[in-house]
Parts: C-alpha cells; sequence; structure tokens
C-alpha cells in the first residue's frame, strides 16, 4: 500500500507534531505511516480522513498485485 | 487488547531506578560471588547437608529478584501516549526478543558447555527481556524517529 499523506499534510502546512495532536496519537504513529512503515487501522485512517476533509483513498492506494 | 494488561506509565521510572540498584549489585555478585551474611537463611525446603547445614545465600537471588522486577517494569509499563502504533510496535518487539533470544540460545547450545553454559542459562533469565526493551525503545525513539521538526 502506499500514501501521500506527507504530500497531504504539507499541502495543510502543518507538522507531524501538529497533526498527531489533532487525531490523538503520538508523532512517531504519523512518522511511521508516511514512511510506509505502518498501515493505519480503519479508525485511524478514518479520522486522518475526517480531519483533512477529503476521501480515504486520497491518502491510502493499493499498489499492483496487493 | 493486551493493553489491559499493562501497568500505568509511571511504573516505568521505578523500573529504571531498581535496575540502577541492581545491575551493580548482578555484576558483582557474578563476577567476586558477594554474599552478604545478613542474607544467609535456613528454608526448611532445603535439604539439610552436612556441608552448608541446609543454610542458602540469598543475595543473588536478591539480585535476580531486582533485576528481573526492574525490567518487568519497565519492559510493561505503557507509554506515555499509548496508541495502536505503539502496541504494534510491543508485538513486534516481543516477537523479535523471543526468536533472537532463542537463536542466540542455540548457538550458545552448540559452542558451550559445562560452567561456561551454565552462565549463559543465568544470563538467559534476562535476556527475552532486555532484547524486547532495547528494540522496543529503539524502534519508538531512535535515530529514525527522531524528526520532532520534520515539516
Amino acid at each position: 500500500m502506499k500514501n501521500n499523506l506527507r504530500v497531504e499534510r504539507a499541502i495543510l502546512n502543518i507538522t507531524q507534531e501538529e497533526l498527531s495532536r489533532r487525531i490523538g496519537v503520538s508523532r512517531q504513529t504519523i512518522h511511521s505511516i508516511e514512511s510506509g512503515k505502518y498501515i493505519p487501522s480503519v479508525l485511524l485512517a478514518l479520522k486522518l480522513a475526517r480531519e483533512f476533509g477529503k476521501a480515504v483513498e486520497t491518502f491510502f492506494q493499493l499498489e499492483a498485485g496487493e | 487488547m493486551l493493553s489491559k494488561l499493562l501497568l500505568p506509565h509511571r511504573f516505568k521510572k521505578w523500573g529504571w531506578v531498581i535496575l540502577l540498584i541492581f545491575i551493580p549489585l548482578g555484576v558483582i555478585v557474578d563476577c567476586s560471588n558477594l554474599q552478604f551474611p545478613l542474607l544467609s537463611f535456613r528454608l526448611p525446603w532445603i535439604p539439610v547437608d552436612p556441608f552448608t547445614g541446609g543454610r542458602v545465600n540469598f543475595t543473588n537471588t536478591l539480585a535476580a529478584l531486582g533485576l528481573i522486577l526492574g525490567f518487568l517494569l519497565v519492559a510493561f509499563s505503557r507509554e506515555a501516549h499509548e496508541d495502536e502504533y505503539v502496541a504494534h510496535v510491543r508485538l513486534e518487539s516481543l516477537l523479535w526478543a523471543v526468536l533472537v533470544n532463542y537463536i542466540l540460545l542455540a548457538v550458545t547450545d552448540i559452542f558451550l558447555y559445562g560452567s561456561g553454559f551454565l552462565e549463559v542459562m543465568v544470563y538467559n533469565m534476562f535476556t527475552p527481556l532486555v532484547l524486547f526493551i532495547a528494540r522496543f525503545h529503539l524502534v519508538l525513539y531512535g535515530p529514525k524517529n527522531q524528526m520532532a521538526h520534520e515539516k
């Protein structure tokens, strides 16, 4: 799975720390999602989508073969 | 959720304090066979023999128990901010620690015998917890995650 959370966060011009505070998770969680090391739960993905006001598919896409 | 079994975060610092006391004690006991005379007891479940009179010295037992308590408090206390990623890293680190511990044990089983092997078995009381604590904190707080000001 790939994600463009970093791009979307840059568009809003907020830091990882600020986004983590808004979502209610640790900064390490945001960092690990952006670097592709961690795939968030459905709950966390929906919270991110709600925070940015966009659909979940905007942030997370399946890669070929998945 | 496994996190229900975790201790509150405040226990973690007490774990580190206990380890600060008992790691030096454990090293000294292991290297010099230190025995505090006051900790020599006659335990009812130890058979009486003509050499020891059934008395055992509790110094190394105290050191081991202190280390076990300290490592358990550090390993199984919640983080200040516990979320799903932390739980994921905790599970991953537990699996890794058990796997690496048994690989090391198998290697020492092949290459060490007699008293050397027994020495390793003593350390093996603690290595799963040590490996878990090391990997857990390295993944969460290590250099790759220290981008506090990343924009």
